[in-house]
């Protein structure tokens, strides 16, 4: 995945190679054209271009620090609260270094942290006047939001989900003796990335519907808190809401009981919104 | 000659707003077409249909034969330059360039190429520079170098010179003359004299209407045909009566007298100017004046302009 990154992020930077030569006429482009066209036509353009912003910008680099500064500490609580003799008296909590390695990842942390990455992809290039310059050339708008999620989801699963959980992986390996069990940590990693998906996905959709960053904002929080608080009177809105699928992710990695309903409740929460937004997104005036 | 552009009925409301209407254009391939209108006319509007980023309310267009539509293949055909250029920030401008070069195919020989454009367009020193630091004009000149990136069939330029200064302006529009032949530059604005300068063909749209498309020398010919504009020296109260008897004559206007020289407008009959101008030239001589001008009477586009938007608010 980073090879996959580097590959295609480095070409927008390339270096020219050949000096400048006036008076010599630009080739005609119908000579070679753009591979893929029809609904995905200038999808590989975009996705380098995203990839490369992403890279260049600070927003990766922020969300790597927080969530391997989050990872770090979650995996240390248990060594921490030794070396202060805090709770290690009641027994609460464990050494067992794979449990320290899943211990943060249930919280809403990778949810806020995604929504604040991504709730201005659209809008601040509706903003600058950018999307509308984008869609000028040869690129269909299915595949402006599609780089956009491919982009923002490659950018979390490294910087978000896979970096801290390596450093996490590492450091309980030190502090707890052994190695976490790979098979459990690698399967929840896996599995849980369909949770920045869907908050990526929900950020751009609403982006096509929303003009605002802040509206954007607005609604994904309450997408986020609006199903927990609900769910606590009337539980099967946790087990359906697309907002549970990390937890449900952290149980099935553990080979623990998890509702069938939550991945389908994702899965036709995905859909709807993709289907949603290429809809609106098509028929959008810039 | 094919067309480069087709537009069928093309007709765009915003709401109440009816920005186009029912609009029939022709842009012949090879010409630079000038499309002029006063402000809120809707020659952005037909702009932004073109290139796909405003949905006609009814009526359909083709670039080089590619029907426009949202899912925008036909983009593959063009270049576009918005009125207001706005490119990502933290880009060079040469990686703008090599962007949308990716967009058009022309990953080939691209660098050459964009090398190429970047001196074109007067902006190579600045080429490696972020677009974030670059003013109004280097932004209007790096749009104009990427609407041509991968040299397009149709080139559709928004007001093109209207951010640049006057050297600018010369350096854009002398491009434009450069670029005739070679695709098809269909651009609008409201600068009169840049349009008599390179277009060779002229729609004028008002209220979102064609008034009027043709080559430019012929929309200005069809105000001043059959019209001579003669200039006599030492003209009396006579002459204007001796003009009149003339072969060739139909009716004469003095236009000016300042001092000795007096100003005509002599309209002859339909295929007559020449014979007329004969005449004209052995009266004077006969009648001792002195001969300062007499050739066929000639209006600048400005004029013709606002003749033809007058009689289109008369006929309304």
């Amino acid at each position: 995945m980073i090879a996959t990154f580097i590959a295609l992020t480095s070409s927008l930077a390339a270096d020219g190679s050949a000096g400048s030569t006036p008076h010599v006429v630009p080739e005609r482009s119908s000579g070679s054209r753009p591979r893929g066209g029809g609904l995905f036509l200038g999808f590989r353009t975009v996705l380098r271009k995203e990839l490369t912003e992403w890279v260049r910008g600070p927003k990766a680099i922020i969300v790597a620090g927080i969530s391997v500064a989050g990872a770090v500490f979650m995996t240390l609580i248990p060594f921490i609260a030794e070396a202060t003799h805090e709770a290690e008296q009641a027994g609460i909590l464990s050494k067992d270094p794979t449990a320290n390695v899943l211990l943060g990842w249930t919280g809403q942390t990778v949810a806020l942290i995604t929504v604040v990455a991504t709730m201005a992809l659209l809008s601040s290039e509706r903003d600058r006047g950018t999307l509308g310059w984008s869609l000028t050339n040869p690129v269909s708008p299915t595949s402006i939001i599609a780089a956009k999620f491919v982009a923002a989801i490659l950018v979390l699963a490294v910087a978000g989900v896979m970096l801290p959980m390596a450093v996490s992986i590492g450091l309980a390996t030190v502090v707890y003796g052994s190695l976490p069990n790979l098979a459990i940590v690698g399967t929840f990693g896996v599995l849980f990335l369909a949770l920045p998906s869907f908050y990526i996905a929900l950020t751009i959709g609403l982006g096509t519907v929303v003009k605002t960053t802040a509206g954007v904002a607005g609604v994904a929080f309450a997408v986020m808190f609006v199903p927990q608080v609900i769910g606590g009177l009337v539980p099967i809105v946790n087990q359906i809401s697309p907002t549970s699928i990390g937890a449900w992710a952290m149980a099935t990695a553990k080979g623990e009981a998890a509702s069938i309903l939550t991945p389908i409740g994702w899965l036709v929460a995905m859909v709807a919104i993709v289907m949603g937004s290429k809809l609106v997104f098509d028929r959008q005036e810039i | 000659m094919t067309n480069a552009i087709s537009m069928v009925g093309l007709t765009k409301h915003y709401g109440a707003v009816h920005a186009l209407t029912d609009l029939n254009l022709d842009v012949p391939s090879g010409t630079v077409f000038g499309f002029l209108g006063p402000n809120g006319a809707g020659k952005t509007t037909a702009l932004k249909v073109l290139a796909g980023l405003a949905r006609a309310t009814a009526g359909t267009a083709t670039i080089n034969g590619v029907p426009v539509s949202a899912a925008g293949e036909h983009r593959r055909q063009l270049g576009y330059l918005a009125q207001d250029p706005r490119f990502y920030g933290w880009m060079t401008g040469r990686e703008t360039l090599r962007y949308v070069a990716r967009f058009r195919g022309t990953d080939g020989s691209t660098e050459r190429s964009i090398a190429t454009l970047l001196e074109r367009v007067g902006i190579a020193d600045a080429a490696d520079r972020r677009t974030s630091t670059y003013s109004g004009g280097m932004r209007q000149r790096l749009g104009i170098a990427q609407a041509l990136v991968g040299r397009p069939a149709v080139i559709l330029l928004d007001e093109p010179v209207s951010a640049l200064d006057p050297i600018g302006r010369k350096d854009v529009l002398d491009l434009m003359r450069e670029l005739k032949g070679e695709t098809t530059v269909f651009y609008s604005t409201h600068i009169l004299d840049d349009v008599q300068r390179v277009s060779d063909h002229v729609a004028i749209l008002d209220h979102g209407r064609l008034v009027k498309a043709a080559p430019t020398h012929v929309l200005l010919g069809s105000f001043t045909r059959n019209t001579l504009r003669v200039v006599l020296g030492g003209a009396g109260e006579a002459t204007e009566s001796g003009l009149r008897q003339l072969p060739g004559v139909v009716s004469v206007a003095v236009i000016a007298r300042e001092g000795p020289t007096t100003t005509y407008d002599v309209a002859t009959r339909e295929g007559g100017s020449g014979d007329a101008q004969r005449s004209i030239t052995g009266f004077a001589v006969d009648a001792g004046l002195t001969l300062i001008s007499n050739s066929e009477e000639t209006l600048d586009l400005e004029t013709v302009f606002l003749r033809l938007i007058d009689q289109k608010e008369a006929a309304a």
